[in-house]
């Protein structure tokens, strides 16, 4: 990840990668990525799909 | 003619944040990212069958709705493109040269459809714009993309390097082991 983030940025351009979630894109951000795409659509509602039954099967 | 806002904020040393699709090519769904503050939607052709008339109005309503569309097509409307497995700068040069007009490069040419927003105007120009526009993304997801990155990243017109990150660890032989010590280190 460094090498990658340090040869774009010592050729003027920018790294990028994807986050699957919040906390990896910190990290992304933290080594000096500078293009971020968050998380994949069918993840996202998979995952909201999947809070929204917990909270029903919770009750 | 459109210019592309991420380009510009990465040229000037700042971010973009935007989203991926790969699998819901509504007709709300530009406007979903938009509403979500999306800088660009990346559509994927590589992992989805996607096909360049499923994209092609995706693009168009990305454009009007101010979210920079980014995919694997041109004249379908995107305003750039992302390539996997970019594994030199021979071929970093020949994934630009696509994107560039003659005598910069070798994409073929024709004006007044979705990559101009089917505007008039000087051809010139055009393409002057759409040269100083086009955001290129290597993909750097292989052992030898990864030998290679500072010869790649040297490559003039690739604007940004996109780490591929379960590429990577497949083509390392650490597959899926992102907290392997290989991994963070390399």
């Amino acid at each position: 990840m460094k090498r990658i983030v340090a040869a774009a940025e010592r050729n003027g351009k920018a790294a990028g990668c994807m986050a699957a979630d919040e906390a990896l894109g910190r990290e992304y951000l933290g080594h000096g990525f500078r293009t971020i795409a968050t998380g994949t659509d069918q993840g996202m509602l998979q995952a909201a799909i999947r809070r929204n039954l917990d909270a029903w099967r919770s009750r | 003619m459109r210019d592309n806002a991420v380009k510009k904020s990465l040229a000037a040393g700042g971010r973009a944040l935007g989203a991926m699709a790969f699998e819901f090519f509504t007709p709300g769904m530009p406007r979903i990212a938009a509403n979500a503050g999306a800088e660009f939607a990346m559509y994927c052709m590589e992992h989805t069958g996607a096909g360049f008339e499923t994209l092609k109005p995706q693009f168009a309503l990305c454009r009007a709705l101010g979210v920079v569309p980014l995919a694997r097509v041109l004249d379908c409307g995107a305003l750039g493109v992302m390539v996997p497995l970019v594994d030199s700068a021979e071929q970093a040069r020949f994934i630009v040269s696509c994107t560039r007009y003659p005598p910069d490069g070798r994409r073929g040419a024709a004006f007044g459809f979705a990559h101009d927003d089917y505007a008039g105007g000087d051809v010139v120009d055009k393409i002057g714009m759409i040269h100083a526009r086009t955001l290129v993304i290597a993909m750097i997801e292989t052992r030898n993309g990864l030998d290679q990155v500072e010869a790649i990243a040297a490559v003039p017109g690739v604007d940004v390097l996109w780490l591929g990150h379960f590429d990577l660890t497949n083509f390392l032989g650490i597959p899926g082991q992102f907290s392997h010590p290989q991994y963070p280190k390399r």
